[in-house]
């Protein structure tokens, strides 16, 4: 079995394959409108609760179904499983150590308390009402980045967070006004519970199984998945009575493939999600795949143009597309500037002898990566991240300088970089 | 396990080529290229100094395009998170 270390680097830049996940996440989570509003309007109006049992089993179902199917070996490359082309660092299904798994039951707690609120939300409103302002957990998971002072946003990285979260408000108020308690229930309690799913999944993201063997996105998934079910169903307990059980019984198999399809691509949208996780800050993750928000007009509009009966007739209300537009522009606007201001730099160093372990100093210095002792003409290698060249001189380099004990240092910019 | 990286300065021209051959390396986990005092820097993580000694040797600087190689061995990393 190949380990992760042993695999060749990707052909794209590490800043392309960070875009490309989030982005990639955010457009194919989109596409979930179709089987979302037909299974809710065709199969089971008013019926969030048991809506939401249904789908969320079948759709753990599912997704175990994928994991392992994908076990298998590729045809290509006997020595690797299909898996690894959706993740390089899976490699067969496993169960997670405890040190992982605690981050797991937490993300999941919180994921099942904010999936079980959205379905019921979406079942009074509009779906397409409830997803744009869940996005605004984007500025909850600005502030846990604000407070962890190794990731702190900069000023243009807050610019852009903002722009793409009022964009997709824009866009989604354009659809009608929400009822303002229901409003304050996803800006409150849901989105929170969603921040902290992220949260505790990103965290599990970070952790490593062996040495060298990073968390794999696919296990991650249905552990996360398994829980969040398990956390949802109690938490419905109190709302399940004869004519859920019912209700769940006979519109059982009208539901499945909606909710099969549906789970299915969230599946892969969550895996694009939490392989870009693993690569960069949770705002700006989540802010990118906010991108399915604006993929929702178009795929809306389609739809209507299909299925009219299910999705409602094409909107003429001139100020609602104003508003898309204007929202659209927003969004698009704060993507490309997060794009174009990243840089990264490696850093060698000498040190002056006799000047000891300066390892966690540098370490500790924010915007570092990471640094590394080594023998060799160099006594330090340090990698940096920061959003602008002139961050990266006032910031990081000057506070190199400062520290006692050093004697030169080199500059290295990078231009492209390949993991 | 050894981790390594591979300070490179590549001949004129031929980055692209220099950057397709560490990429049939295994054992690369990441390569940069940038601009200052070296062109592209590597980073390869392996099992032992002697199996670095044999990428390195035997197929680095195999490699046509790459003028010459310093080689540090990491003791000890620091990362954040």
């Amino acid at each position: 079995m190949p380990s992760a270390y042993e695999r060749p680097v990707g052909k794209h830049t590490a800043k392309q394959s960070f875009y490309i996940l989030a982005l990639l996440s955010g457009i194919l989570s989109s596409f979930t409108v179709f089987t979302d509003v037909t299974a809710m309007v065709v199969a089971m109006p008013n019926e969030p609760v048991a809506y939401g049992i249904i789908t969320q089993w079948l759709g753990l179902l599912a997704s175990v179904s994928i994991v392992l199917i994908v076990a298998l070996p590729s045809f290509k490359h006997r020595n690797r499983p299909i898996g690894y082309f959706l993740d390089p660092n899976y490699d067969k299904p496993r169960i997670f150590p405890w040190r992982i798994m605690k981050w797991v039951v937490a993300s999941g707690f919180f994921g099942g308390i904010s999936t079980l609120f959205y379905y019921l939300l979406a079942s009074q409103n509009d779906s397409s009402l409830v997803l744009p302002y869940s996005q605004f957990v984007v500025i909850y998971l600005m502030f846990a980045d604000l407070m962890n002072e190794k990731d702190f946003p900069s000023a243009v990285e807050i610019q852009s967070i903002l722009s793409i979260t009022f964009g997709v408000i824009l866009v989604g108020s354009s659809k009608g006004a929400m009822d303002l308690f229901d409003l304050l229930i996803v800006l409150g309690p849901l989105n929170i519970s969603s921040a902290l799913y992220v949260i505790y999944l990103s965290k599990a993201t970070r952790m490593k199984i062996k040495a060298r063997q990073n968390v794999d996105t696919l296990n991650l998934r249905i552990w996360t998945l398994f829980f969040m079910n398990i956390f949802m169903t109690l938490f419905s307990i109190p709302l399940i009575n004869d004519h859920v059980m019912q209700v769940i019984i006979d519109k059982f198999w009208i539901t499945a493939p909606y909710s099969v399809l549906g789970m299915i691509l969230i599946f892969f949208s969550i895996i694009a999600y939490t392989r870009a996780l693993s690569k960069g800050k949770m705002s700006v993750v989540s802010s990118l795949a906010s991108i399915s928000t604006i993929m929702g007009i178009p795929l809306t509009l389609i739809a209507s143009l299909i299925a009219p009966q299910i999705f409602g007739p094409i909107s003429t209300d001139s100020l609602g597309w104003t508003l898309k537009i204007i929202g659209t522009i927003f969004v698009l606007s704060g993507i490309v500037l997060l794009s174009v201001s990243e840089v990264r730099a490696i850093i060698l160093v000498r040190s002056r002898t006799g000047s000891g372990d300066l390892l966690e100093k540098i370490g500790k210095i924010r915007g570092v990566e990471s640094v590394a002792a080594v023998a060799s003409d160099y006594d330090y290698i340090v990698r940096i991240k920061v959003r602008s060249i002139g961050k990266a001189e006032n910031l990081v380099i000057k506070q190199i300088e400062k520290i006692d004990g050093i004697e030169s240092i080199y500059t290295l910019i990078t231009m492209r970089e390949f993991v | 396990m050894i981790s390594a990286y591979i300070l490179i300065t590549v001949e004129l021209g031929k980055t692209q080529a220099v950057l397709d051959g560490l990429r049939n390396i295994l054992q690369v986990t990441c390569v940069s290229v940038t601009t200052g005092i070296y062109d592209i820097i590597v980073r390869i993580d392996t099992e032992s100094l002697e199996r670095l000694y044999e990428i390195t040797v035997n197929e680095v600087h195999k490699i046509d395009g790459i003028v010459s190689t310093t080689t540090a061995v990491i003791e000890k990393e620091f990362k954040t998170e």
